[in-house]
């Protein structure tokens, strides 16, 4: 075996001794033999002739030695690359354009694999991650998927499950980070102690939270490392020191490592903002926390799972959990509701929302690809038939037609990994811009890159291509004539049947495959011109919103919360350029706030659900300045105070659901259930509902019941600290920004202002996702489109100039160029018919897999498909007829003469 | 083509060119004249086969070569059987024997 290994590098790198000595051996057996020859009486020359006769051939001898020699198959490639490499040279026009179409198709898919690689298949960078779940709540009667669980619930997960190794709460909460530099406000993570070690993540410097700490609610705090760096210049001597958080004194006690981060930028949907946490304190629950039933589901609970569990096993135990404390419910709702639990892998969680994305970009940009095939397969065969002479030349002089066909291969594995490394480039590239584009509903994004993996798949990528790519030549290449095509003196009067069906079959098979790509952009475009064009129940335009929040620590009392927020109020309102200002607990975007409530003298059937609805306080002209129409009664004015009667306004949908044929102002609802003890409110307006907003646009529009903030009670004054304004300018309202801030700040000048915005940037970033889809598939379409183009009238006027011969013998024998030209169009249109009718039957078949990126648009939509078909055979038309009237004017005499 | 021919010969030339080489050192053409020779002239060894097979011994280990001079004066390859070559020889040897007896016994069974 040594040996052989040894003769192997002895053979490839000193192929040339080799080689020689090979010759030198060859040669003195010729002299050994022709001498021979001459002693039995042949003259030199007769004799030289036997001597190479009996040796049958010196070339052939040499070719049958190094078909045993080790390392040959290594030889051959590299032969069979050399030749590739120089027969490419030769034409640059063809390998330039080959190249680069297969660099597109390549680096579209180097790129799709690279994002799908980071979001899907990466692991989450924590310790044995696959043992980790998510677990949440389901009440099928309030929301219609899981939720967040109560803090009571996270203790009890904590305390009696059986299968979790340990259970951690995380909760997202904006705190005002003071001193040293600006007021900022920071996303906050509050975390039971046991989070980072469930995680597996040591601290970079310091220590993580102690069990003592979350009990005795001490002011500690993590930082994050972006943190760190950029609020504390990475001072090592942070950990011991004290920061204020809400004007609160705490104490670091460490700092985590880079690109740490748990549940921030859109990890964790629908548990935290779309930015990053900044720093983590202990969970600490308060008392009243602790004992809160079936109410407040904020609290995000992850679990280690017990080696060995199975995800049913936990799941069953979870479940049983869940009824136990169903089971502490209060009397009225105990049997009305049931509570759910739902175990989810933390993966799972994490990307399960955008796996059919992923999959749909996926199959977009591998059709891309397969058409990119066909155009260069196309190109090969061209290339192939003007080659066919070499060929059978090749052949008669013995090559082998294996031999043949692998040096064929050989060339299309070296262009279509030429094509692979250029793609690779542009992969690197757009790997950049779709960072930049990408919205952070989609997670993990931004971990996109061309890493080994990728490389890898890549690689795989291009050989499979290579090899697809010269199926079709090579299949055209095996009926080659050796006498038929060495006869026929290097002219083709047709191409052969053969050929041609292949031809077509390309044309038909690519325009099949830009139609299903175009159809999915066609969908994906009507479906956000639909988006676009919900009404969102306010207005958008000239509108400037921001948040404030008051810490408890510096506003403690109902009252001065109350006075801060009317005082901002009146002062943003006298701006000039104000037009109308108000604020309300939470923007009409993403209002989350849900309370149950029950109309008076309403007698719900047995086993009915609660009546649920979104719940806003609003102070001021709120509804003036968003514009939520009135469309009865009256809004809220000064004369609703915490004296008057309880007043509501309540949005159309409530208004006909319990109203249906009766005016429901006048009418009187509560909050809670009959049962408890509060005051009545009487309904005094009826204003539009909101949408759900652009983000879920097929959600029902939101039921909503509007309090005066005037008359809410001073505990949910308390609780409700944080206030969306909506200020409606005359003009240009960023313009306000700077005077809005400055207004806040000269109340307090600790307080951040924070999503300072205006209204439209706010609804352009809830469109992102959908941008993003559309401008992802649409740029694949397109390309598509350009492709099949090209490729039809590659096809076209390739057959044509064939034909060019037969073309002018019909114009000598008086066709008139007008057929001619009608005749080249008949062929495209033929093939595109076809190829369009394929296309639509694939296209019923698999727009189905992306009905939930779409909106309003069903997946076979007629009118779609009847104006991507029109599109594509319109191009089709377009492509093959400047191949058309190449055809008309071609010349009978030059066209015969060609012979 | 012949090709069949050549598969079922392919062990024997091996045997047949280890024979050939037992006594001394020889050439390519000497191999071919030596084994016409010894079997009587039964056996014609193309060259075609006969390099390919040498530089497939030499690659096993099993032959040697060297250049040099040729009984007329000339510079000529001349293949030497190794040790290891030996040790092939006569374990080809045995093993042709044996088929032999086996196939004799065969075909005289009736």
């Amino acid at each position: 075996m040594r040996k052989r290994i040894l003769s192997l590098f002895h053979n490839l790198f000193r192929k040339g001794a080799v080689e020689l000595e090979l010759d030198d051996e060859l040669g003195s057996s010729v002299e050994i033999l022709t001498e021979e020859k001459m002693k039995q009486g042949l003259s030199g020359s007769a004799a030289r002739r036997e001597a190479l006769l009996e040796l049958g051939g010196i070339d052939q001898v040499k070719e049958e030695v190094r078909a045993v020699r080790a390392g040959r198959m290594l030889e051959d490639f590299a032969r069979d690359s050399r030749l590739a490499f120089r027969s490419l040279r030769k034409s640059p026009g063809f390998t330039t354009v080959a190249i680069l179409t297969l660099a597109l198709g390549i680096g579209a898919n180097t790129a799709i694999f690279s994002v799908v690689n980071a979001v899907l298949l990466h692991p989450l960078p924590f310790r044995q991650p696959n043992r980790l779940v998510l677990v949440q709540e389901e009440l099928p009667l309030l929301a219609y998927r899981p939720i967040p669980v109560p803090a009571h619930d996270v203790i009890v997960f904590q305390k009696e499950s059986r299968v979790f190794a340990a259970a951690a709460g995380f909760e997202d909460t904006p705190v005002d980070l003071t001193g040293a530099g600006q007021p900022e406000r920071v996303r906050a993570e509050r975390v039971s102690w046991t989070l980072f070690p469930i995680l597996g993540i040591q601290p970079l410097l310091g220590r993580t939270f102690t069990s003592k700490e979350d009990q005795g609610g001490r002011r500690v705090a993590v930082l994050t490392y972006g943190l760190w760096k950029q609020r504390f210049g990475g001072d090592r001597s942070i950990v011991g020191r004290a920061i204020d958080l809400e004007r609160k004194p705490y104490t670091v006690i460490g700092v985590m490592p880079p690109r740490f981060s748990f549940a921030g930028e859109g990890f964790l949907e629908g548990y935290s903002s779309y930015s990053s946490a900044a720093l983590w304190v202990p969970m600490s629950f308060t008392a009243e926390e602790r004992t809160t039933i079936g109410d407040n589901f904020n609290f995000g609970l992850i679990a280690r799972l017990k080696p060995g569990v199975s995800l049913p096993q936990v799941q069953a135990d979870a479940n049983m959990i869940a009824t136990r404390i169903q089971q502490q419910y209060p009397p009225s709702v105990r049997n009305e509701l049931k509570l759910n639990a739902v175990v989810t892998p933390l993966l799972e969680a994490v990307v399960g929302r955008v796996r059919t994305l992923m999959a749909i970009l996926l199959g977009a940009v591998g059709l891309v690809l397969l058409i990119a095939c066909v155009n260069v397969a196309h190109l090969l065969l061209s290339r192939m038939i003007g080659r066919q002479k070499e060929m059978a030349v090749r052949l008669a002089l013995g090559a082998g037609r294996a031999r043949l066909l692998r040096q064929f291969i050989a060339e299309n594995v070296v262009l279509a990994l030429a094509g692979g490394a250029l793609g690779t480039g542009m992969a690197f590239w757009c790997d950049r811009v779709l960072a930049r584009l990408a919205p952070s509903a989609i997670p993990r994004l931004h971990g996109a890159s061309i890493d080994v993996f990728v490389l890898l798949f890549t690689l795989g990528l291009s050989v499979i291509v290579g090899v697809l790519i010269g199926a079709a030549p090579a299949f055209a290449a095996g009926g080659t004539d050796v006498n038929g095509s060495l006869k026929e003196g290097g002219r083709s009067l047709t191409a052969g049947r053969r050929h041609e069906r292949l031809r077509s079959a390309l044309v038909i098979s690519e325009i099949a495959l830009a139609l299903v790509l175009l159809v999915g952009a066609g969908l994906l475009i009507r479906s956000f011109v639909r988006v676009l064009g919900v009404n969102p129940g306010f207005q958008a335009q000239h509108v400037l919103t921001f948040n404030v929040g008051l810490p408890s620590a510096a506003y403690p009392r109902a009252s001065s919360v109350r006075s801060f927020y009317r005082e901002l109020r009146d002062r943003l309102a006298r701006l000039p350029g104000v037009r109308r200002v108000g604020f309300a607990t939470g923007s009409p975007m993403e209002a989350n706030w849900t309370r149950t409530f029950v109309p008076e003298n309403y007698h719900p059937a047995p086993g009915a659900q609660l009546n649920v609805c979104f719940n806003a306080l609003v102070s001021g002209n709120y509804f003036q300045a968003l514009r939520i129409p009135l469309i009865r009664g009256r809004y809220f004015n000064d004369e609703d105070t915490p004296h008057s009667t309880p007043v509501v306004i309540v949005s159309q949908s409530i208004a006909r659901e319990f109203w249906p044929r009766e005016n429901p102002i006048g009418k009187r609802l509560k909050w809670g259930t009959a049962a408890d003890k509060l005051p009545w409110a009487t309904i005094v307006g009826v204003v539009g509902d909101i949408q759900p907003g652009p983000l879920a646009p097929d959600r029902p529009s939101r039921p909503s019941i509007y309090e005066p903030y005037s008359q809410t009670d001073d505990a949910l004054v308390l609780l409700e600290s944080n206030m969306h304004f909506a200020v409606r300018a005359s003009g240009d309202p960023a313009s306000l920004a700077a005077a809005a801030r400055a207004e806040v700040w000269d109340i307090d000048a600790q307080l951040p202002v924070t999503s300072l915005e205006t209204m439209s940037a706010v609804v352009a970033k809830a469109l992102a996702p959908r941008r993003f889809n559309l401008f992802l598939l649409g740029a694949f379409a397109g390309l598509a489109l350009l492709l099949a183009a090209i490729g039809i009238y590659g096809v076209i006027s390739c057959s044509a100039s064939q034909r060019t011969h037969e073309i002018g013998i019909r114009l000598a024998l008086g066709a008139q160029r007008g057929d001619i030209a009608k005749l080249v169009l008949r062929e495209g249109t033929k093939l595109t018919l076809i190829g369009v009718g394929f296309g639509v039957v694939a296209a019923l078949g698999l727009t189905r897999l992306m009905a939930s990126l779409l909106f309003g648009v069903s997946p076979t939509n007629p009118p779609t498909f009847a104006a991507v078909a029109l599109i594509l055979t319109a191009v089709a038309l377009l492509a093959s007829y400047v191949p058309a009237r190449r055809a008309m004017r071609v010349d009978p005499v030059t066209a015969l003469k060609h012979e | 083509m012949g090709e069949k021919r050549t598969d079922l010969l392919r062990g024997t030339l091996d045997l047949l060119v280890l024979k050939a080489l037992s006594p001394e050192p020889l050439h390519g053409v000497g191999i071919s004249r030596r084994i016409t020779q010894i079997t009587k002239g039964a056996f014609q060894v193309s060259f075609g086969s006969l390099f390919p097979s040498l530089h497939r011994m030499e690659e096993k280990g099993w032959v040697e070569a060297e250049w040099r001079a040729s009984e007329n004066n000339r510079r000529a390859k001349y293949y030497r059987l190794t040790s290891a070559g030996r040790a092939q020889l006569k374990a080809e040897e045995q093993q042709w024997n044996r088929m032999v007896k086996i196939m004799a016994a065969a075909v005289e069974s009736t």
